[in-house]
């Protein structure tokens, strides 16, 4: 089983105030039990840091990075690249679920969901339900 | 390098000839990088897939990094993304 971790997801994970805060610890820790791989992709990485300096400053969004980052080296969490392809294709999805009004990042998601087989996106976000992919809420 | 024989789009080759005409990059230079980043791509995979994930996985500690000094519950995880736009 393959996770992709969507922007939402990494916030609620952060913050012990957020609303789906303990919603989000219990299914990571069930992902956890069976020892599944996450991943995620730049384009999401730049769009929870870019939420991060403008709503919480540099402080925690240092705390952010430096965590992240270490999971990477350790291989905790797999980031995937957008190369053109990806983005070319992510362009037409974009115009495809335009009623929807999703992110070009959730575009590429969808994407890289698709292209690579993944099984489950972890979000807070229903566009990806409305998108008919699975997710773990 | 190798010599091997694939079947491949005669619509992407003649992308391909059209970008050596203008950046004077070779066509199996192309083919060769192309493959090259997916077989990295699909190798991280692979390899993110084999590890046997420790129950104790640094992603634990992203959990809790932000203490906002607020007693309201808050829902940043959903904020629409059009509020970053307004610059």
């Amino acid at each position: 089983m393959k996770i992709f971790i969507d922007t939402s997801v990494f916030i609620g994970l952060f913050i012990p105030k957020e609303i789906y805060h303990q919603e989000i610890i219990l299914k990571y820790r069930e992902y956890q039990e069976q020892r599944v791989p996450f991943f995620t992709s730049y384009y999401v990485l730049a769009e929870l840091f870019t939420r991060l300096i403008y709503d919480f400053g540099k402080k925690a969004t240092e705390k952010a990075v430096y965590e992240i980052s270490k999971s990477i080296e350790s291989k905790a969490l797999t980031v995937l690249d957008i190369e053109e392809a990806v983005f070319k294709k992510s362009m037409l999805i974009l115009l495809k679920f335009s009623e929807h009004k999703i992110s070009f990042t959730d575009a590429t998601s969808y994407v890289l969901y698709k292209d690579f087989s993944l099984d489950e996106i972890f979000t807070l976000d229903r566009d990806f339900k409305r998108m008919s992919l699975r997710t773990s809420f | 390098m190798k010599r091997y024989q694939v079947y491949l789009n005669p619509s992407s080759i003649s992308v391909l000839d059209e970008i050596e005409k203008i950046i004077g990059v070779s066509r199996s230079k192309l083919i060769r990088e192309s493959t090259d980043r997916y077989a990295q791509t699909i190798s991280n995979i692979i390899s993110a897939i084999k590890l046997r994930h420790r129950k104790k996985s640094s992603l634990d500690n992203l959990i809790g990094i932000i203490d906002l000094k607020t007693k309201k519950k808050t829902n940043y995880a959903l904020k629409d993304d059009e509020d970053y736009l307004i610059d």
